[in-house]
């Protein structure tokens, strides 16, 4: 189960106030290569992984993400409060003002509402491990282009320190994919099950 | 230590820990890591235990409250105010 | 599994990856084994965005 802790990973605290960012950052809360999309993903395959070691992974990582959304969530909030309504419609985020005021509500950089289909698991102990590493390298990039994009410290260094850490989450699936495929290798299978006649 | 110090050594050693247990999930008989981890830990309880004698709960359902009931307090953690000025990277 | 200690060169420095990577197979990918050698202290890995300096640097600097 979740246990909260009232605390952020890493502190932000932002002083100048910028929709524009807002409207971009927003696609790490609700975009196709999110944290959202991240912690769902991951915290649905630990269900049908195997072995111990990449089990507590994507468990510890989907957590972990959870935690990368609330600081997302945070940056757009700081970031939108004390504009008025007149520097949210100039930086484009009128139609998001329209349906959310200075909410924070999961959607992309683009204003496409979030869907599972940005996420899967696909129970196939290898295939989910592949897709993790890739999902890591989009979010990577995702950070990237938001660094290039913004220009205050404030925000730059969360920015930061969030793509550090799909890096690091990427060595982890590497280590737990050569895990599961000894595994998986060791136990001589040509597929992960029987097929249905023959149970 | 002020609130600050005290949130912001609370949190790097927070997320050593986290960082060695991701690793130690994948690398669950390296002693040194291990040893390293623990250690952490420990300091870190300690420092959660003053900072939340001094500043309030951390957890609902698992931290003692003074009265009134003292997990519904503001700053909370999405305030600009909650949080401390950590710095540009070390070089 | 692995020795889950960085390997000790010569000169005393330690590699924090096995090098070469064994036991290979057609249409597999391999990302190469961790080793521990040294972390930074708490704040700097915070500022770092990880504890493992042969973590950083990658793809880039930003």
């Amino acid at each position: 189960m979740w246990i909260y802790e009232k605390k952020l990973e890493y502190p932000i605290k932002i002083k100048n106030p910028n929709p524009r960012m807002a409207k971009y950052i927003i696609s790490q809360y609700g975009g196709p290569d999110g944290e959202l999309a991240a912690s769902l993903r991951y915290l649905s395959q630990r269900f049908s992984m195997v072995t111990p070691q990449a089990q507590a992974t994507l468990n510890d990582i989907g957590t972990e993400e959870l935690a990368h959304l609330e600081m997302i969530g945070t940056m757009v909030k700081q970031l939108t409060e004390k504009a008025s309504v007149e520097e949210l419609e100039r930086a484009g985020l009128g139609a998001y003002f329209t349906d959310h005021d200075r909410a924070v509500y999961p959607v992309s950089a683009s204003g496409t509402p979030f869907t599972a289909a940005y996420l899967q698991s696909k129970g196939d102990p290898i295939t989910d491990l592949y897709e993790n590493m890739a999902a890591e390298q989009k979010a990577r990039s995702t950070y990237e282009y938001l660094i290039q994009l913004a220009d205050d410290p404030d925000v730059i260094d969360p920015l930061r320190f969030l793509r550090e850490r799909e890096v690091v989450h990427f060595q982890r699936f590497g280590e737990a994919l050569r895990l599961v495929q000894d595994y998986l290798g060791d136990r001589k299978r040509v597929s992960m099950r029987m097929p249905d006649k023959k149970r | 230590m002020n609130r600050d110090e005290m949130l912001k050594a609370l949190t790097a050693m927070d997320f050593y820990a986290v960082d060695m247990a991701l690793y130690l999930n994948t690398h669950p008989d390296d002693t040194e890591a291990l040893a390293r981890y623990n250690a952490i830990v420990n300091e870190a309880n300690t420092l959660r235990q003053s900072y939340e004698q001094q500043y309030g709960p951390l957890y609902s359902f698992r931290s003692c409250s003074a009265a009134p009931w003292q997990w519904i307090n503001d700053p909370w953690p999405w305030q600009a105010q909650f949080n401390f000025t950590l710095g540009g990277d070390d070089k | 599994m692995k020795e889950n200690v960085g390997m000790m060169a010569a000169g005393g420095t330690c590699i924090p990856l096995e090098t070469p990577i064994e036991n290979v197979r057609l249409a597999h990918a391999y990302v190469p084994w961790q080793l521990l050698c040294g972390t930074m202290p708490p704040i700097q890995s915070l500022k770092a965005g990880t504890i493992f300096p042969e973590l950083t640097g990658h793809y880039g600097v930003w």
